[in-house]
């Protein structure tokens, strides 16, 4: 951002397109006006949008969202992906139905840990073993489900349904019913990141693992020790989007957060998170997944379903990790 | 600076009989040199000579399959680059080793971060300590704060340098240093060379300049498909007697006038 004012630096010699350098330089902005742009289009479709309900509900669409792309965000600073995501929250989100007649907090606390041990073990692929981020966690999410498919029909037989605080947090708002408690979570969890991956250690070499491993490996850091943490954080961030997940929708099934796989990538990549890796930011993120619950509402309003959202969704990926490769100029 | 007066002194590195192969291929075969404080030794050879294998198995990033390593005639065992930047050894590559989206400072602090007494990210001080160092390498850097990526080639080995020169380096291994870059900016780096050879640091400096290597080196080591040819002291030997040993492997005294000529044949 400050490149301009350098005299030392290469000049693009491409002529730049208004549109061009404001993404470029001000991508929040730009976002920012997108997200606009659509909430009013989805007024116009919908006078009704408009509301308090209305927005809640965008928010609480939203959130899980939100914290499913935080964990994809992460994961694409270091030049990986998570395409386990979907079935980490799901399965999550089923134990913590499971053990929701022990209580909310034991239903937490292990659905959770379900998340931390299932994102550790994609670390220890690709840390230890070395094995491609896309076929780990493609991996990780097929045991996932075997698994989970099994063990529904024996210890994990039982109750489906989520604790009452389960819901609340998942489904529940407060200040009169305007503001929504999963947006409160995402809140904090947007705090921790952010911070997280500006002022800590971590943050840091996060982005750079993404930027040059090589020079990572150099200075004497082992990456696997960075990479097998930000599948864990990961792993945790999205345990606690399906238990949000399964609060908003009531009870748990196999088939929970399985959608939420491209919408979560859709979110990091709408938010200007380089699937190569080092570049990106969470705030971006959070806007994608704004924009996507916005649009995700203007399509329920349209009526079109699943399939077509997906088709949407599976687009607009395609056709921004274009739109970003012309604007920076890497591939 | 010449060699008799070394020979009392205890060699900064002494590297004996290093030897490295892949796949049954000998890359380094019984290599020996050594390095003394506040000497350039140069090291020279055609491609695939194996310099930079020999080399990065002293900045721990390669095994070596045999061979022993002495600092300060202690002898050490290197195994990762840890290892050797806890032994003062600090390498600057060929390819320059940056993360190319963060700026000079986090650059330079790259696993080595400063932090605050909370546990954060000291992002000043790093950035103040850079300034200092950097203003005595290269007064003119100024560009703190944006991408390495949009650094020029001196620009950027400069911030190699000063990274390695901040955590007090000793021992300096410098790959190609100058050959991407302009005139200017390698009379830039030359200048730095000379300085941290003046402050005591001993450096290996691999070359394919024979006038870089003329220029800055004391001595010169020059090996040949995996072997040392020999080294020499610079100021006995011609650039026609290096390129002997660089092209044909023989010595000086083994090489014949005939043979001299040939080379410009």
């Amino acid at each position: 951002m400050t490149i301009s004012n350098t005299p030392m630096i290469e000049m693009e010699v491409l002529p730049d397109s208004k549109w061009r350098t404001a993404l470029r330089d001000r991508p929040l902005l730009v976002l920012g006006i997108v997200l606009i742009a659509l909430v009013i289009a989805t007024a116009i479709i919908e006078p009704r949008y408009l509301s308090v309900s209305g927005l809640r509900n965008t928010v609480l669409i939203a959130a899980p969202l939100g914290i499913m792309a935080a964990a994809q965000t992460i994961l694409m600073l270091t030049g990986g992906i998570d395409l386990s995501v979907g079935m980490i929250a799901t399965a999550a989100a089923y134990v913590a139905g499971n053990q929701s007649p022990n209580g909310a907090g034991i239903a937490i606390v292990l659905g959770l840990l379900v998340g931390v041990v299932a994102g550790s073990i994609n670390g220890v692929g690709v840390g230890i073993f070395r094995v491609n981020p896309l076929i780990m966690t493609l991996a990780m999410s097929a045991i996932l489900l075997g698994l989970f498919t099994a063990l529904s029909f024996t210890v994990l037989q039982g109750s489906t349904t989520v604790a009452q605080f389960i819901k609340t947090i998942g489904g529940g708002s407060f200040l009169g019913n305007r503001v929504p408690y999963n947006a409160l979570v995402w809140a904090a969890v947007s705090v921790l990141i952010i911070y997280g991956l500006r002022r800590t250690g971590l943050g840091r070499l996060l982005y750079a693992v993404g930027d040059n491993p090589i020079a990572v490996r150099l200075a004497g850091i082992r990456i696997w020790q960075v990479q097998i943490a930000a599948y864990a954080i990961a792993g945790l961030l999205a345990a606690l989007a399906g238990i949000l997940l399964a609060g908003r929708t009531g009870a748990v099934d196999l088939q929970l957060a399985v959608n939420f796989l491209l919408p979560s990538v859709a979110a990091a990549v709408i938010g200007g998170t380089s699937i190569f890796g080092g570049i990106g930011s969470y705030s971006g993120t959070i806007l994608g997944a704004l924009i996507l619950g916005v649009l995700t509402t203007m399509l329920t309003f349209l009526d079109a379903g699943q399939a077509i959202q997906q088709i949407v969704y599976g687009g607009i990926v395609l056709g921004l990790a274009w739109l970003y490769a012309r604007v920076t100029g890497t591939s | 600076m010449t060699m008799t007066s070394q020979s009392d002194v205890t060699p900064l590195v002494e590297m004996r009989d290093m030897s490295v192969s892949f796949g049954g291929v000998h890359a380094v075969k019984d290599v020996s040199i050594d390095l003394y404080p506040g000497e350039i030794l140069g090291l020279v050879g055609g491609n695939g000579a194996g310099k930079s294998t020999l080399v990065k198995t002293l900045s721990g990033a390669q095994k070596a399959d045999s061979g022993e390593i002495y600092i300060d005639g202690e002898q050490v065992s290197i195994h990762s680059p840890r290892d050797a930047k806890n032994l003062g050894i600090e390498t600057i590559y060929q390819t320059l080793a940056l993360a190319e989206n963060q700026d000079a400072p986090s650059n330079m602090f790259l696993g080595r971060e400063l932090m605050t007494r909370w546990g954060t990210l000291d992002d000043s001080s790093m950035e103040d300590a850079a300034r200092k160092v950097m203003g005595r390498l290269n007064p003119k850097f100024q560009n703190f704060k944006v991408p390495v990526e949009s650094l020029s080639g001196g620009q950027r080995q400069s911030v190699a340098i000063a990274k390695a020169v901040y955590f007090n380096a000793r021992i300096l291994i410098m790959d190609e240093p100058t050959a991407a870059l302009g005139p200017a900016e390698t009379d830039q780096v030359r200048q730095l060379m000379r300085q941290l050879k003046a402050d005591g640091i001993g450096i290996i400096m691999i070359s394919h300049d024979i006038h870089d290597v003329f220029d800055l080196a004391d001595r010169i080591s020059v090996m040949l498909q995996g072997r040392l040819v020999g080294t020499v002291d610079k100021d006995d030997v011609t650039m026609d007697e290096v390129l002997a040993m660089i092209i044909i492997g023989k010595l000086p005294e083994e090489v014949t006038t005939k043979e001299l000529e040939q080379l410009h044949g």
